[in-house]
């Protein structure tokens, strides 16, 4: 089952879920909105490797903003620490954002019970276009499992 | 779509109609669609997803908000790519919509700014940039 978002504010409040920071206002019916980090990662080379480690270079997103290139994958973090024990997060791009051509993760929305840190955003545009650091990116939403934890 | 440019002003959009004997979408660009059906529920939450058929097809329904709000219902924008050219149809069987299970209180008091719209509808996230 999925969370509603009264239930992930209840969940906040009793320690059960962590978003810190946490600001209610980000609270939507089902699912919690988040922002992205300023710093992203780039490969440095135009063919990846899958075997092999694949070198990165950082890139701080200015205050005016950066301009994706479609052509490029961009790693980012969520600002917020998010996790639980108990229930497992999805990660999933704002309607806005996919609105907009942008991918906020490749394929791995799913987040493991337990692991609780910043998640990592997996960003690819259809388009050019720019974002902003701190701007919200993305929505978190819970759900409860089966079986023994 | 061919530019969003930068999201700190309105997408420029153009408006297209499918003809009956279809419409070749490009790699590269963005469309936006909308769901024939109006969908939803004040009880379930609503997702939505690509057809195995039209997957294999190298296209993408949805971008990465295949989530909707509990909540009012209404016709769903779609956010389209392709990855090869791909001739489409209007009224075509395109996706699938599935509920899931809420578990908490539900908060009925919001409506979703999106979920009023019942067009394709361009994102408003400059307006939140501009705050």
């Amino acid at each position: 089952m999925i969370l509603t978002g009264k239930e992930i504010l209840k969940c906040v409040n009793n320690g059960t879920i962590v978003i810190s920071p946490f600001d209610q206002k980000n609270l939507q019916a089902n699912s919690y909105d988040f922002h992205i980090d300023n710093i992203l990662k780039v490969y440095k080379n135009d063919v990846l490797d899958a075997q092999n480690v694949n070198e990165t270079e950082e890139i701080i997103i200015p205050e005016n903003g950066i301009l994706l290139d479609p052509n490029q994958i961009y790693l980012g973090k969520t600002q917020e620490v998010i996790g639980s024990n108990n229930y497992v997060p999805i990660i999933k791009g704002r309607s806005s954002t996919g609105r907009l051509g942008i991918f906020v993760n490749i394929t791995a929305d799913l987040i493991d019970l337990g692991s609780i840190k910043q998640c990592t955003l997996m960003l690819n545009s259809v388009l050019p276009v720019k974002i902003y650091p701190n701007m919200p990116i993305g929505q978190v939403t819970f759900w409860s499992v089966e079986g023994e934890i | 779509m061919e530019d969003t440019g930068d999201i700190d002003r309105p997408p420029v959009t153009k408006e297209l109609t499918i003809p009956q004997e279809g419409l070749i979408l490009e790699p590269n660009k963005l469309y936006l669609g909308v769901t024939q059906e109006v969908m939803g529920s004040e009880y379930y939450v609503t997702s939505l997803g690509g057809r195995n058929r039209i997957g294999r097809l190298g296209m993408f329904v949805q971008i990465c908000a295949d989530l909707g709000q509990l909540g009012k219902s209404h016709r769903w924008t779609l956010e389209i790519s392709v990855v090869k050219k791909l001739k489409v149809y209007p009224f075509m069987e395109i996706g699938k919509v599935i509920f899931w299970v809420p578990l908490g209180e539900i908060n009925n008091s919001g409506t979703e700014f999106y979920a009023t719209k019942d067009t394709p509808y361009p994102s408003t996230l400059f307006e939140q940039i501009n705050k």
